[in-house]
């Protein structure tokens, strides 16, 4: 038996299996994920490194359960959008520490949250003194949302009646020296207009871009592969101060 | 179209993984591993030990290439056992011991079912 190569196999095929696996089961990230997803993940994880390492068994039982894990996964997420009390007892539920400004002990024990904890993450949220916290949810995911008191949020242009402009999200149009036909064309732009455009950077050939976009306002952010840019040295700086 | 792209892996795998009964079976002349093992049989019953020697020497080379096939769906274990016995059972027709080596013929054959199932 030549171990080597059953692992090379055995690797493809569990790498394969979960890379389709996860794409099923959706885009949540890390952050988002509660601790149910976790343990999931961890153990649908642990399948897939027994399927390529464990000579002791065949490769099919894990293969197997690797796939009941995901279906079983991919189950319980369809389950919690057609019902929301499946949604709860597997997600959990958001616990409120601060209430009108007061800390909710019980909820705090509940939740096994230390004092510390709170604060941490009030800090990381960029709340430094308590008194300015109205609402300070925990989320199922471990987030902690925070709704500072009014007089303590930021102003708007909306609180002083300024009126802005509206501001989509821009179009890439040259990804890595390549045009993207596609998007040029859902926007009704032409190869041509692109190579005007570029004409007028001085630029020849899209070949020479690694990023172009175009924004909702009309300007073409475009950069050069060539960064044209002396990198800074100590003694530039020595001077800078002098 | 992105379903098939995600079934068709995970349907060759499966393939891939039950598919140790159709690759254990003989493929060639030299990969025919039971029907060498009823040669050893046979010729240890009539205890005729040159012709149960050579019936071994093709068992263990049928063997080692059966293995190349059904290694990847297949339990170490099993496959170390096979070679195990193999070895006992040439140290049987050496010592031209009739009941030891039909013993580890016998083991053999269930093993042999075993490997890849």
């Amino acid at each position: 038996m030549n171990e080597g190569f059953v692992v090379g196999v055995r690797a493809a095929i569990s790498f394969i299996s979960l890379l389709v696996y996860t794409n099923i089961l959706g885009k949540q990230q890390v952050g988002q994920l509660t601790f149910f997803d976790f343990s999931t993940a961890i153990t649908i994880g642990n399948l897939a490194g027994a399927l390529t390492t464990d000579f002791d068994s065949r490769a099919w039982p894990h293969f197997v359960g690797l796939t009941l894990w995901a279906l079983m996964a991919l189950g319980a997420q369809w389950v919690a959008l057609k019902s929301r009390w499946w949604a709860r007892l597997i997600g959990g539920e958001p616990t409120i520490l601060i209430q009108n400004g007061h800390i909710l002990e019980r909820n705090m024990r509940g939740s096994r949250y230390r004092y510390d904890d709170l604060l941490m993450q009030l800090r990381e949220r960029g709340v430094f003194d308590l008194s300015e916290v109205e609402f300070a949810v925990l989320e199922p995911n471990g987030q902690l949302s925070v709704l500072k008191r009014s007089q303590y949020q930021p102003v708007t242009p909306h609180d002083l009646g300024i009126p802005t402009a509206y501001k989509g999200l821009g179009t890439m149009l040259i990804h890595d020296g390549t045009v993207l036909k596609r998007d040029l064309k859902e926007i009704n732009l032409s190869e041509a207009w692109l190579a005007h455009e570029l004409g007028k950077r001085g630029i020849e050939s899209p070949h020479q871009v690694s990023l172009a976009i175009l924004s909702t306002t009309g300007s073409l952010f475009v950069d050069r592969f060539e960064d044209h840019v002396r990198p800074a040295s100590i003694d530039d700086e020595m001077k800078v101060q002098h | 179209m992105r379903w098939a792209l995600f079934l068709t892996p995970l349907v060759l795998f499966s393939l891939l993984m039950n598919a140790g009964p159709v690759l254990k079976r003989p493929m060639g002349i030299d990969d025919r591993f039971m029907a060498f093992l009823e040669e050893t049989e046979q010729a240890t019953l009539a205890e005729d030990w040159p012709a149960a020697a050579d019936a071994w020497r093709r068992t263990d080379r049928a063997m080692s290439l059966v293995i190349r096939r059904v290694q990847v769906m297949s339990e170490r274990d099993v496959a170390q056992d096979i070679f195990e016995d193999l070895a006992q059972l040439q140290g049987a027709i050496q010592a031209q011991d009739r009941s030891g080596a039909l013993t580890q013929i016998a083991v053999l054959k269930a093993l042999f079912k075993q490997l890849g199932q």
